[in-house]
C-alpha cells in the first residue's frame, strides 16, 4: 500500500503555467489530506464474497493511521488466521464482536487489517506501531460472522429477518428492557435502525408499540398505530425505527395485553468518524 | 431535506412489480458522501384481500430476498383502495434500492425527501 508522507510537495505554477522551482516547498497536511484524516475516503467493510463468514474486506481510499497518509487500502482479515490480517491474540471467539482495526508498519509501509476483541487497545503485531479503529464485526455463537455492508460510519445487515429478530411477540404493557448488544458494538454506536412490528387481536381500532431507549424517562417513540378498522381482528404492520441509545439497553411496551409486537435489527450507525 | 413538490423527487412511480425489481436513486442521492436517503413511502392495495406489503432492501442484498423489508399492514378486507403513507430512512450503497410488492394490485410510490450527509 502506497504511503503518502505527512508533509506533502506542493507546487506552486506561474502564469504561464510554468513550475517555479523556487515554490516547490514541503506542507504540512494540505486542506484535503486533513479531511481525509478526519474521515477516510469512503471506507466499505463487507463479508468476504468467497468466505463470508470468517472473513472482511475492508477498503477505503484515502485514510490516516495516526499521523501516516495512505493512499488506499484494500485488506481481507480472516478471524481464523493469527497476527496481521487475522485476530491480534488467541484464536477465534465466537459469540464476540471483533473490532476491526487498520495497522499500519512504518517501516515496510504496509497497512494489514486485525481483529480484536478491544475496542481500545488491540495487540499489534510485531513492526506495526500504529492503528485505526474502522468498524466491528459480530461473530455469533456458531463462530459465524453476521452478513453486513458497512458504507463509512452506517451498517445494515444483510440478514433475513428471522436472524435479525431481538424481541419476539411481546405484550408487556409496562415497559420492560431487552439488552441488544448481541446486535450493535454499543461502545462505537450512536444509533440502531430497528423494524418494529405490531399486531391486534382484540378488534379495537388500534395497537401501539412504544420504544425508548432504556434511561429515558419521559420521551418514546410510538409506531405501527395499526388497525385502520374498528372491529378487523389479527392485524399487523411493521415500519422502522431509527433510535440513538444511551446503552446497549431499549425498552419496549405494547399499549394494551391483546395486541403484541416484534423488535428486529436493520442496522445501526457508529461514532468513529 | 429537499425543498421541491414531491412530484419532482419520484424515485419509484407507481410499481407494481411482484419480484424484485432495482430502482435508480442517483438523482435522489450523492451516494459517494451519503449512504442514507430519506424516503415518503405511498402503498396502495386496489384488491379486496387484507393487506398490502411492500418489500424494499439495499441494492445487492441478496440475504433479504425471504422477508418483508418494510411491510406496511392496510389490513381492511373490505375495502378498496386502501393506502399507506411511511417515512422510511433507507441504506444506499451504490446508488440503487430493489423493491417488490407481495402481489397483483399492490403498488407503490417512493418519494426523495433528503440524505444524510456522511462526510464526518
Amino acid at each position: 500500500m502506497g504511503n503518502s508522507a505527512l508533509s506533502r510537495n506542493v507546487i506552486v505554477l506561474d502564469q504561464k503555467g510554468k513550475r517555479r522551482q523556487s515554490d516547490v516547498y514541503p506542507r504540512f497536511l494540505s486542506e484535503i489530506d486533513y479531511f481525509w484524516g478526519v474521515t477516510p475516503e469512503r471506507m466499505v467493510i463487507k463479508n468476504n464474497v468467497t468466505n463470508p463468514l470468517h472473513q472482511i474486506d475492508v477498503s477505503c481510499g484515502k485514510i490516516l493511521i495516526e499521523g501516516s497518509l495512505i493512499d488506499s487500502v484494500g485488506v481481507t482479515v480472516d478471524v481464523t488466521v493469527s497476527g496481521v490480517n487475522g485476530v491480534d491474540i488467541g484464536v477465534e471467539v465466537n459469540n464476540t464482536w471483533y473490532y476491526i482495526w487498520l495497522i499500519y508498519n512504518p517501516t515496510t509501509a504496509t497497512v494489514a487489517g486485525l481483529f480484536s476483541t478491544s475496542s481500545t487497545n488491540p495487540t499489534l503485531p510485531t513492526g506495526y506501531t500504529k492503528k485505526r479503529l474502522v468498524g466491528a464485526v459480530r461473530n455469533n455463537v456458531s463462530s459465524n460472522f453476521l452478513r453486513f455492508k458497512q458504507i463509512n460510519n452506517m451498517v445494515w445487515y444483510d440478514e433475513n429477518y428471522v436472524t435479525t429478530l431481538m424481541v419476539n411477540n411481546f405484550n408487556n404493557t409496562a415497559y420492560s428492557s431487552y439488552d441488544a448488544a448481541v446486535w450493535f458494538p454499543h461502545v462505537i454506536a450512536s444509533e440502531i435502525l430497528l423494524k418494529v412490528a405490531c399486531g391486534d387481536s382484540t378488534g379495537d381500532n388500534a395497537a401501539v408499540v412504544t420504544v425508548r431507549p432504556n434511561g429515558f424517562t419521559l420521551g418514546e417513540i410510538r409506531t405501527n398505530i395499526s388497525a385502520q378498522v374498528a372491529g378487523t381482528l389479527a392485524v399487523g404492520q411493521r415500519l422502522p425505527v431509527r433510535m440513538i441509545m444511551l446503552s446497549s439497553v431499549l425498552d419496549y411496551k405494547v399499549s394494551n395485553a391483546a395486541e403484541s409486537g416484534d423488535i428486529y435489527m436493520d442496522g445501526f450507525k457508529l461514532k468513529l468518524w | 431535506m429537499f425543498d421541491e413538490t414531491p412530484s419532482g423527487m419520484v424515485v419509484l412511480n407507481m410499481g407494481t412489480a411482484t419480484s424484485f425489481t432495482q430502482v435508480d436513486a442517483r438523482e435522489f442521492i450523492p451516494y459517494l458522501c451519503s449512504n442514507l436517503i430519506r424516503l415518503s413511502l405511498l402503498a396502495q392495495d386496489t384488491t379486496t384481500d387484507s393487506g398490502v406489503v411492500a418489500y424494499l432492501r439495499p441494492n445487492g442484498f441478496t440475504n433479504m430476498t425471504t422477508f418483508v423489508y418494510y411491510s406496511v399492514g392496510v389490513q381492511d378486507a373490505t375495502q378498496n383502495n386502501n393506502t399507506l403513507y411511511a417515512e422510511i430512512d433507507m441504506f444506499i450503497w451504490d446508488g440503487y434500492m430493489q423493491y417488490s410488492m407481495t402481489n397483483a394490485g399492490e403498488r407503490m410510490w417512493l418519494y426523495a425527501l433528503g440524505y444524510e450527509l456522511n462526510l464526518w
